[in-house]
């Protein structure tokens, strides 16, 4: 597999304010750790790592850093830490790996095929694990897994311990964790669902209060607009719980009636 | 509408929203984002009318996450009423919505719809919004 490199420059100040600096000189403040050696903080280029990104693509790879002090080291990328609304990068950790020791790697799932519950049944393939935790030594380090999706129907779901055995590589985690499962498009009754139970809930909360007649009323409003079985289900519940309570309505009118009394 | 079953208190205090999102600012389930870029409340309402305009466009394709949930009561008092007598009535309920945070997530269609679907969704929004895609997805 093939190596990238990397020009890394240690880095004298720690903190916010250090870092900040390099961020703002064109430098992304990193570090570099492992089994064997002691954290050490660095600087990457942010030109040469946005480039270095580009050329990984996603895959799991090795990186070969360079410095001019020590001698080059392989490391794997752990973490990048980005801003999440300038898209900034803030961090990157880096963690040394041995040529002839095992290491512990995320690697991306890749779908192939068209699965048969798309293409006919018109479904939709779910991923459950984006990627996938593995055991290997770093000349075994596959760029991607690639599970087979074309024989998984609706209903179907392809686990961690039904992927295809790949040579000195070991999957880490339960067995029965799914990588990509085919299921018909119900996003909606998944929502409904979680919708319908809390508005009858939370009327009796609201009840028990004499003076939240306001919120009985938005109950009441909710129900018709919510076009549901669900949500007309949602009224005789609340009914139910305050039989006594007046109506939506009444409520309204014992709010006017309060100021009159003052 | 989303509003919480119980809460263990019926009222709370305004708070704050400063700074971004700390958590839940990536997409963790789908292809596709809807992230926040400015602050604001989004009641349950406005939640219901973005899932309503997305789950239309898409015509029962594709799988829908969202990942906010209107946990924070909001209280008003009738009106005619004069202040004072204490504070007023629950009216609805708003989840806090900081910069960065992921709304809504989307998989299974093609990246077109996907846009187009959040576009609208995004028009029912007191915030700015914008699309993200998940790295390494081939749009």
């Amino acid at each position: 597999m093939k190596n990238y490199q990397l020009n890394v420059m240690a880095r004298q100040g720690t903190g916010r304010s250090a870092s900040r600096r390099l961020r703002n000189a064109g430098k992304i403040p990193a570090v570099l750790y492992g089994k064997h050696t002691k954290p050490e903080s660095l600087a990457v280029g942010t030109v040469e790592f946005i480039q270095l990104l580009k050329d990984i693509a996603g895959k799991a790879s090795l990186v070969e850093l360079k410095r001019d002090s020590a001698a080059p080291s392989l490391s794997i990328l752990q973490e990048i830490q980005r801003d999440p609304i300038t898209d900034r990068f803030l961090h990157i950790d880096l963690q040394e790996v041995k040529e002839n020791e095992k290491m512990v790697i995320n690697v991306t799932v890749h779908l192939t095929g068209e699965s048969t519950g798309v293409k006919n049944e018109n479904g939709v393939l779910e991923i459950g694990s984006h990627q996938v935790r593995i055991r290997c030594l770093p000349k075994d380090l596959p760029p991607f897994i690639e599970v087979d999706v074309t024989e998984l129907s609706v209903g179907k779901t392809i686990h961690l311990g039904d992927l295809k055995p790949i040579t000195g590589v070991e999957f880490l985690g339960s067995k029965d964790q799914p990588v990509v499962s085919c299921v018909e498009p119900v996003a909606e009754v998944v929502v409904e669902a979680a919708a319908a139970a809390p508005v009858a809930g939370a009327v009796p909360a609201e009840g028990a209060a004499p003076a939240a007649g306001a919120v009985p009323a938005e109950g009441a409003a909710a129900a018709p607009a919510g076009d549901d079985a669900k949500a007309a289900a949602g009224a005789p519940a609340k009914g139910a719980a305050a039989p006594a309570a007046a109506a939506p309505v009444k409520g309204a009118g014992d709010k006017k009636a309060a100021p009159a009394k003052k | 509408m989303l509003s919480p079953a119980r809460t263990k208190y019926r009222k709370s205090q305004k708070g704050s929203r400063s700074g971004n999102a700390k958590r839940g600012h990536s997409l963790a389930f789908g292809e596709f984002g809807l992230q926040s870029l400015t602050r604001g409340p989004m009641t349950g309402q406005q939640i219901e009318a973005a899932r309503i305009v997305i789950s239309r466009h898409l015509k029962r394709k594709g799988k829908l996450w969202i990942r906010v949930f209107p946990h924070k009561p909001i209280t008003k008092k009738p009106a005619e009423v004069r202040q004072g007598q204490g504070k007023g009535p629950v009216e609805y309920y708003v989840a806090q919505i900081k910069p960065g945070l992921v709304l809504f997530e989307l998989a299974g269609v093609p990246v077109a719809i996907a846009r187009e679907a959040f576009r609208l969704a995004d028009s029912k929004l007191p915030f700015h919004c914008r699309f993200i895609v998940r790295e390494g997805t081939v749009v």
